[in-house]
């Protein structure tokens, strides 16, 4: 559904990622790893449509998404949590939520049973750890087929990213796919159908399904 | 340096060519605009440079040129003693800005709309009083009949006096760039709130700021009475204020020369339309959105942007290092302790009656759920947030709801929890502001011999190996990935050589290796300067690699306290959380 080609991208004159090729079916988790630096978060903004490539083709189920305003790739049923400003301080967990078209948590509001007793709080008061939990239920209530989960993980306690395991897993069998950036391996190798590994621009580990080995990736990282 | 004397000479070449070249009206009128522009030039440096936009410095143009005309006609316009009364009248005009930002900028760590609103109806006030005194000020038909300043003819050599103003203010601005200070102010702007932990009080930054701004203004004013013979409310009124502003727009008010040009090509442009177009005043509106729209940083922006593409770019100077004087908070001593706190957000109270004695020294790991507490007990410990009730006690002193700006100087260091660096500096201006903090004091910030400070643990820090920060010197700091920002922020935070080190959560987003190098470089501080360091942390692996006493906060309050083992095996910590590992 989403497929990556020969794309180089960057910030004015610096590229970051230089010919990166990938495709991504639906129902699939793929797992980025890579040290800092690499292009995990420069990978998100671009499919999310805050980065333009400099050079290649970004297709979703066969369209040029490429000039795609962030927006109109939401619309298109692409849902983006950041790494950091994943939700908007300034308003309640409810409307956080709201903007989403969502009222009904579902399964995640058993699972995050701070989320619900929050409701009425502003998001911007919440702890770091919260504002992720939310940024995340928000990016995994979107009505999406494609989810990107920049660092979800991130300050998040140990109970909480089995939680969002659990959801990323029950997204994928509902044939949302997944792009999850990751420095928790731990969270990558249970979750990810494929892996690849950024340093230097390029793809420099590429692993599915078996193939994908906890040794292999924290080489891979640790370069 | 030696490209302001070169700036300075041209400027001055050039503005003296103009009576030569366009005689005596022509150098009348500029001298006019290069008085607007000098005080667009303040409202440079408080919008461009400190960030918060005065929406009333006509006050200070107005109020100043009423005080000098008044002046002259009580001296008989005698030419020292009312050049030594517009320096004084300038200094009163600061000294009441400075008292002005520093008390609305006070216990805030933003510059929102409440100055500019502020200053709109100050500008408002003044004007009104002014139009309205005629017994003092001349009313609305203004303020005249008083003699220029002796021996300097309006259409004659006044115009070199106004060089002198200008060439001068110019050149103090670019100048202003290539100081501490100048590095202070452009910090301040980028992140205000990591800059109070760095032990400034932001409130008087902007204070220094704005009473420089209204000096250069009120300077620009008192000579207008002399240029101009009258002096009317309009001096000190609104649109001439937004003026001010709009002149500083287009110029570019980032840059110390664009408020002038604007004023200067504004000024002229404005004058030409005037007599030839009927509709003259929706073309120079036109021109403004045009420059606005296309450039953000206005004319100044396009010409930079023109160099750059002719691959001029801006020499990075070198400055030679040498020693750094002792810093504020080194010396500190006594343990840090928290006494029955409590403190709420709204209607949630977070912090329940938290209760924590830290050794003088060593390690503590805090871990809890997410929305425990943790970052918010180190927000009421620096003073961030407002403790509600209780106590939380430096040794022998009550530290209570102290400004964050104070936490450095009792010695303590804060991390945040999501790496705050200064975008849009370089890591190496990051580094020098890492140096700056709890060091410089008074002149220090005019002295650039500071930027080559050598403050040790920066020193140490950057020579570990491992570190990549050295080899990132001219990178912009906003640009860096999270990790080597979380490096970055981590030397901005033990360069005052803090005696405690608040880290929250240190390692988040960083792969196992830099979390390796991440802790190596906390036990080194922590070993080599006996401080006390708490490390708020998820990773359970790192919590036992640091090899600490560990508490565990629950709904706000301490839960637990011990080794880590020992927590672990706590029945009331299982049953509320359950730590694991990267």
């Amino acid at each position: 559904m989403l497929s990556l080609r020969d794309i180089s991208v960057g910030y004015g004159d610096t590229l970051v990622l230089r010919d990166v090729s990938l495709a991504l079916q639906p129902g699939q988790v793929l797992g980025v790893i890579g040290r800092n630096g690499t292009g995990k978060s420069t990978l998100a903004r671009l499919i999310g449509g805050e980065l333009r490539p400099a050079t290649g083709q970004i297709t979703l189920e066969g369209r040029d998404i490429a000039a795609m305003p962030p927006w109109v790739r939401a619309r298109a049923g692409i849902a983006v949590m950041p790494q950091t400003d994943m939700v908007f301080d300034a308003l309640t967990v409810a409307e956080n939520l709201a903007l989403m078209g969502r009222v009904d948590l579902g399964e995640a509001g058993e699972r995050f049973p701070r989320i619900t007793e929050r409701l009425t709080q502003l998001a911007g008061s919440m702890s770091g750890g919260e504002r992720k939990i939310l940024g995340f239920v928000r990016a995994m209530l979107a009505p999406a087929r494609l989810v990107v989960l920049d660092e979800p993980s991130e300050g998040v306690q140990a109970e909480n990213i089995a939680h969002m395991q659990a959801l990323v897993a029950a997204a994928r069998v509902r044939g949302v796919a997944v792009v999850l950036m990751e420095q928790n391996i731990a969270m990558v190798e249970a979750l990810a159908d494929v892996v690849i590994g950024l340093d230097s621009g390029g793809i420099i580990y590429h692993a599915t399904g078996d193939q994908i080995d906890r040794a292999d990736m924290l080489e891979a990282i640790s370069l | 340096m030696a490209s302001i004397v070169v700036v300075s000479a041209a400027l001055a070449a050039a503005l003296l060519m103009v009576p030569v070249l366009g005689g005596d009206f022509l150098a009348w009128q500029i001298g006019l605009y290069l008085l607007y522009g000098v005080a667009a030039q303040g409202v440079g440096l408080a919008w461009g440079r400190g960030g918060f936009l005065p929406l009333g410095n006509a006050v200070f143009f107005g109020v100043a040129a009423y005080a000098a005309a008044m002046a002259l006609r009580a001296t008989g316009g005698a030419l020292v003693p009312n050049l030594a009364a517009m320096l004084v009248i300038a200094l009163i005009l600061a000294a009441i800005a400075w008292v002005l930002a520093a008390i609305l900028f006070h216990g805030r760590s933003d510059s929102g709309p409440f100055f500019s609103l502020t200053t709109l109806a100050l500008v408002l006030i003044v004007a009104q009083l002014a139009g309205t005194t005629p017994a003092i000020t001349g009313g609305f038909n203004g303020y005249s009949g008083f003699p220029p300043l002796a021996g300097l003819d309006p259409f004659g050599n006044l115009y070199y006096v106004i060089v002198v103003l200008v060439v001068v203010v110019s050149a103090a601005l670019m100048a202003l760039d290539r100081l501490p200070a100048g590095l202070v102010l452009r910090a301040l702007v980028a992140q205000e709130s990591r800059l109070q932990v760095l032990g400034f009080a932001t409130n008087r930054v902007k204070a220094w700021a704005f009473a420089g701004a209204a000096f250069i203004t009120a300077l620009a004013g008192a000579l207008y009475a002399s240029h101009q013979g009258i002096v009317t409310p309009q001096a000190t009124g609104f649109v001439f204020s937004a003026e001010l502003v709009i002149w500083a727009a287009v110029g570019g008010r980032l840059h110390p020369l664009g408020p002038l040009f604007g004023a200067v090509a504004i000024g002229l442009l404005s004058a030409e339309l005037r007599d030839t177009l009927p509709w003259w005043e929706v073309v120079v509106a036109l021109i403004f959105l045009v420059v606005v729209l296309m450039a953000p940083g206005g004319a100044a922006e396009l010409v930079a942007r023109g160099a750059r593409r002719l691959g001029w770019r801006r020499p990075i100077t070198q400055h030679s290092p040498g020693p750094a004087p002792p810093s504020r908070a080194e010396s500190v001593a006594g343990a840090l302790q928290l006494h029955d706190v409590r403190l709420g957000a709204g209607s949630v109270q977070i912090l329940r009656g938290l209760n924590v004695a830290c050794p003088q020294s060593g390690i503590l790991c805090v871990i809890g759920p997410n929305g425990a507490g943790k970052t918010t007990m180190l927000k009421a410990i620096t003073g961030a947030m407002r403790v509600q009730s209780g106590h939380i006690r430096l040794g022998d002193q009550d530290i209570t709801n102290a400004p964050p700006h104070a936490a450095l100087g009792n010695g303590i260091g804060r991390k945040f929890q999501i790496p705050t660096v200064f975008a849009g500096l370089s890591v190496t201006e990051n580094l020098q502001l890492a140096a700056l903090a709890g060091r410089a004091r008074g002149v220090d910030f005019l002295k650039p011999s500071a930027f080559g400070w050598q403050a040790e643990p920066l020193v140490r820090l950057l020579a570990h190996p491992g570190v990549p920060l050295a080899g990132l010197g001219t990178l912009d700091a906003g640009a860096l990935p999270q990790g080597h920002r979380q490096m970055l922020e981590l030397a901005l935070t033990v360069g005052a050589a803090p005696r405690i080190l608040l880290l929250d959560e240190p390692t988040a987003g960083m792969s196992p290796e830099e979390t390796v190098l991440m802790v190596a470089l906390i036990r080194a501080y922590q070993a080599r300067t006996g401080a006390f360091v708490l490390v708020i942390e998820h990773d359970m692996a790192l919590v036992a690699a640091l090899q600490a006493r560990v508490l565990v906060l629950h709904q706000g309050c301490a839960l637990a306290e011990g080794t880590l083992n020992a927590v672990r095996a706590d029945p009331a910590v299982a049953a509320v959380y359950a730590g694991g590992a990267k």
